[in-house]
């Protein structure tokens, strides 16, 4: 038996020994290429944002009101500015000259009425003047041998408004005396004409012959001259007068233009002017707007309208608003074009009613009409397919593939998944194209059609309820290979509103946006073995 | 003449002594070896007295890993006229995926015996003494991790990329053993060896928490919770806030014979490791047996270095309100993710001690005599490294013709494999006691051939186990029977003598 288990146990070493062979392997033909090739997903970029977090946001641009409504305000401040010294009618209101020549003879006392007309413009009717600082400038030549007494008097020029203006000089025989009297603090009455009642300043005169009698032929050659007093104010009429300013202004965004398409309105922009007017003139405004885009105008459609003024003499000035809009133009439709150019004409026409006889205008010296310009955009809107393509060589594409940092053989593909709780009213779809312009072919493209899905919306426009996107963008190895063949890369993004654009949507600071963006690539990884 | 060729022979087979090691050796177990009572203190060899000489001392390094042969990494077919591996752009890293496990284990064991002596000492009681240099590493990948590496992240989208099952441990040390084994009842035998563990250089990581756990959103989580200790001479230089900027080794401890004699000679690196085992005789034929062997520990004390980790932190790619209000920037996210990972491991200032278990095992077995020497054994030994249990579970027959001759044919099931079979030998012509044993003989081979020359590997990796050796015994101790023989002669009977 030992004898027997000695014999099995050695045979079964010798067959376990020797055992078979399974496979050979020959290293000599061991091929050295090697590679790895893990797909590594990583989270890349993400955010839960509100406008409200966005801290860089100029405070007086956007404002929040307290619903949280955001409106996008523009302010200029004195846009206008106009002051009574930019009326060149006005400069030399209260200005007239006389030059008159008076015969004068014999020993008694003569006394001369004359009017001065004064011509301030056309259609200017002046009642009544305030005058602050001014001077009458007299010259009076004799040629008479005896010397005279000479009294000048303005009686409708009261000082204080009582005293009539007037001044006693003494003229040589066959002299000049030249001089001033001062209507400092006057008021000239130009009313006092029953057959004019305006424009009309009466002038006295008294001549008297001092040791001796006038000759036949003796003359009192009299200038008087008052020359733009600073007046305080002016009461009249002062006509239909019309100013007008054009302008057109280029946008500069044909460029831009060419690239978009689709619909887009801003629901309700406004156009508010905050003016402070101390003209006391009934005035119009008629502001004219004409958009331009390519063959396609829209005009402002905006009537005239009229300025506030004061109700003078008590009243000096007035504050007012005016404001255009979508109530009274075609604000909206205008801005929404958008135009490539707008070309603006204004007229300001004062007493568009015409003279009523009332002569009730009122100017002062510091008269003047400033305006703050305020344009205010609630972020209202609709957004119909609004597409921006862009069509550049294709940067991609290096001239020595050796150059590029990355071969088409290094991935198998590169995957963004973008995951968002979109709590805006806006969704988004962007596509990239390859082209190639020999062919006029599209090669490849990468897309996501619902990068973005609008939240909705109730029927006032608010959000209701944020919507849930997912979407991934795939780069393959396709993708990447047909770079060397396009000339030409497309972007297209295109942007709309819920339910199309066909409602208008509100923008809250309170909406959210979580969003997540992760990357999934397929490095493939070549290596050789050693 | 005869004394000649054994003297060679044992010359020869010197270079190759090799003696037992920490993995157990389930062939070696039924044979009638002197190395066995390393298996159970209770069991002892036939021969009264055993030496084993530091000049025939032997090295013994063993290797197992449980996912990956040759095959595994080399394979044909895939490519014409071509043998490729599994990083070959053509071949399918999923079937390779396929094969790994859920814990991958890779161990290595060395040793080198510098002295042996066992002896009877009395009726029955057998001492034996034992001085073994000994270096256990071992290693323990997550599955996940050698997933992660082949085939990226995204497969773990929405669960965890486990990894507390990593661990790794490197122990070198010095074992004095003394061993006792007696028997206290007429069939009841148990053993005893005390060891003294002079621990030498180590490393050891203890993983209490690691995994990155992969959102549905990508985003990932790291949480680590593991210290590194180090019982070596190493500085490790740091740089801001307690993070590692480089490691020095200071290679001047080593400078010259006296240095090196020196280090190994170290003893403040102290612990202590224990075998027990019994062994007993249900009747003449039948035998069952019981051991827990290295159940031990070293407390390192001396050149240590903790290094701790212990973080949680979440990396969630940037936030767009950041980048909005300049607080961070897309450059600068890669810089903060690797700071992030950087500073989740920071050097303590503390010099703690720590200690190191002996990965210990427990056997099971059962004998049964056919004849007075042929025998089949059954064996379990269950060895537990860490939180992995291993498992050997053996079939075996045995015969052993006093200490003159032992052989033994096992089948072993461990390791995931179901195709080890083993096989001992060992003959003692004179003093010299040579033996044989390969738990597993590499029933199938490849054949690799390199620039021209031919060479056999076996085809499965899973478990590399060979021992050979060279004991000087002397004398053999046969047991008394106690009992009635098995078979009667018949003469013996009838008194008279057979023709």
């Amino acid at each position: 038996m030992t004898k027997r288990a000695i014999v099995l146990i050695s045979m079964a070493a010798m067959l376990t020994i020797t055992g078979c062979i399974k496979e050979t392997y020959n290293m000599d033909i061991l091929s050295k290429k090697a590679h790895l090739s893990p797909t590594l997903a990583i989270a890349a970029v993400r955010g839960d944002i509100s406008i409200s977090d966005l801290k860089n946001l100029p405070n007086d641009t956007v404002v929040f009101d307290a619903d949280n409504f955001i409106r996008l305000v523009f302010k200029q401040d004195s846009v206008l500015d106009y002051s009574i010294d930019d009326y060149s009618d006005f400069d030399n209101l209260a200005e007239f000259h006389i030059n008159e020549v008076y015969p004068v003879s014999g020993s008694m006392v003569i006394n001369i009425k004359d009017t001065v007309n004064f011509e301030p413009g056309d259609d200017i009717q002046i009642e009544k003047m305030g005058i602050k600082t001014g001077v009458v400038n007299y010259s009076v030549r004799s040629t008479s041998l005896v010397s005279a007494a000479f009294t000048i008097k303005l009686p409708t020029v009261l000082t204080g408004g009582t005293s009539p203006v007037a001044k006693n000089i003494t003229v040589p025989a066959n002299s000049t005396v030249t001089g001033s009297v001062s209507i400092d603090n006057t008021v000239v009455d130009l009313s006092k004409d029953p057959d004019m009642k305006y424009n009309r300043l009466p002038v006295e005169y008294s001549i008297t012959p001092i040791s001796g009698n006038f000759g036949l032929l003796d003359n009192m050659y009299v200038k008087i001259d008052i020359p733009s007093p600073n007046f305080d104010y002016a009461k009249g009429y002062f006509g239909q007068q019309t100013e007008m300013d054009q302008d057109t202004i280029d946008l500069e965004i044909e460029e831009i233009l060419d690239h978009i398409s689709g619909g887009f309105l801003l629901s309700n922009p406004s156009i508010t002017i905050s003016y402070k007017n101390s003209f006391a003139i009934p005035t119009e405004v008629d502001l004219k707007a004409i958009g331009y885009k390519k063959t396609e105008t829209i005009p402002l459609n905006l009537n005239p309208f009229p300025l506030s003024y004061p109700s003078a003499p008590s009243e000096k000035d007035k504050s007012a608003t005016f404001t255009v809009d979508k109530n009274n133009s075609d604000l909206p439709e205008l801005v929404s074009m958008p135009p490539q150019k707008i070309s603006f004409s204004s007229s300001a026409t004062m007493n568009p009613d015409g003279n009523d006889g009332s002569r009730n205008n009122y100017i002062f010296s510091d008269s003047r009409f400033m305006g703050d310009l305020e344009i205010e955009v609630p972020l209202e809107f609709s957004i119909n397919n609004l597409q921006f393509t862009d069509t550049t060589d294709n940067f991609l594409k290096m001239e020595d593939s050796s150059d590029s940092p990355v071969n088409t053989e290094d991935f198998e593909f590169l995957r963004i998944d973008f995951k968002a709780e979109n709590g805006f009213p806006l969704g988004i779809s962007l596509s990239m194209m390859l082209y190639d312009t020999l062919t006029s072919h599209n090669i490849d493209t990468v897309s996501a059609a619902t990068l973005l899905e609008p939240a909705d919306v109730d029927a006032t426009g608010k959000v209701t309820q944020a919507k849930s996107c997912s979407t991934s963008i795939e780069i393959d190895r396709q993708f990447w290979s047909s770079i060397d063949i396009a000339n030409q890369i497309i972007f297209s993004f295109k942007l709309n509103t819920t339910d199309g654009g066909t409602k208008n949507v509100k923008i809250y600071s309170d909406y959210r946006i979580d969003f997540k963006a992760s990357l999934v690539l397929k490095p493939d990884i070549k290596f050789d073995l050693k | 003449m005869i004394s000649k060729i054994k003297y060679i022979l044992a010359a020869t087979l010197v270079l190759a002594a090799v003696d037992s090691s920490a993995q157990n050796s389930q062939v070696l177990y039924y044979m009638n070896l002197p190395q066995n009572h390393l298996l159970n203190p209770a069991l002892r060899t036939t021969s009264k007295v055993y030496i084993g000489l530091p000049v025939v001392s032997g090295i013994n390094l063993n290797v197992n890993n449980n996912f990956f042969n040759f095959s595994d990494v080399f394979v044909n077919g895939v490519v014409a006229d071509s043998l490729v591996t599994i990083f070959h752009p053509d071949y399918d890293p999923a079937e390779f995926v396929k094969k790994i496990k859920d814990v991958n284990s890779f161990e290595t064991e060395a040793l080198v015996q510098l002295f042996g002596l066992g002896f009877y000492a009395g009726k029955d009681l057998y001492i034996s003494l034992d001085i073994n240099e000994r270096v256990d590493a071992n290693i323990a990948l997550p599955g996940d991790i050698l997933r992660l590496g082949l085939e990226g992240n995204e497969q773990f989208v929405g669960s965890k990329i486990d990894l507390s099952s990593f661990r790794g441990d490197a122990i070198y040390y010095r074992e004095a053993s003394l061993g006792f084994s007696k028997n206290f009842t007429s069939n009841l035998r148990m053993g005893l060896r005390a060891k003294a563990l002079f621990g030498i250089a180590a490393a050891s990581i203890d993983n209490r928490s690691l995994g990155i756990t992969v959102n549905d959103d990508y985003t990932h989580k790291f949480n680590a919770d593991l210290d590194a200790n180090f019982s070596a001479p190493l500085t490790f230089h740091l740089s801001g806030q307690n993070s590692i900027d480089s490691v020095e080794f200071d290679d001047t401890r080593f400078d010259g014979a006296k240095n090196i004699v020196n280090y190994l000679l170290e003893t403040q690196n102290l612990g202590f490791g224990v075998d027990i085992g019994a062994e007993y005789k249900i009747n003449d034929r039948l035998k069952v047996s019981a051991a827990v062997t290295d159940l031990g520990y070293i407390k390192w004390k001396k050149d240590i270095s903790n290094l701790k980790a212990k973080s949680e932190f979440v990396f969630s790619g940037v936030d767009m309100l950041d980048v909005y209000n300049g607080t961070m920037t897309f450059d600068s996210l890669g810089t903060e993710l690797l700071d992030s990972l950087k500073n989740s491991f920071y050097l303590t200032d503390t010099k703690t001690a720590f200690t190191t278990y002996l990965p210990f095992g427990v056997t099971a077995g059962g004998s049964y005599n056919l004849t007075k020497n042929f025998s089949v054994g059954l064996l379990s030994y269950t060895k537990f490294i860490g939180s992995q249990i291993r498992e050997a579970l053996t079939v075996s027959a045995n015969l052993n013709i006093r200490s003159l001759f032992s052989a033994t044919i096992a089948y072993t099931a461990m390791n995931h494999r179901y195709d080890n079979l083993g096989f001992g030998i060992a003959f003692k012509p004179g003093w010299a006691q040579f033996y044989l044993i390969a738990d597993r003989i590499p029933v199938t081979w490849n054949k690799i051939v390199s620039e021209g020359e031919t060479y056999p590997l076996p085809s499965s990796w899973n478990t590399v186990h060979l021992r050979l050796g060279l004991n000087l015994v002397f004398g053999n101790k046969v047991e008394k029977k106690n009992d009635k023989p098995m078979i009667l002669i018949k003469e013996e009977v009838t008194g008279k003598k057979k023709k």
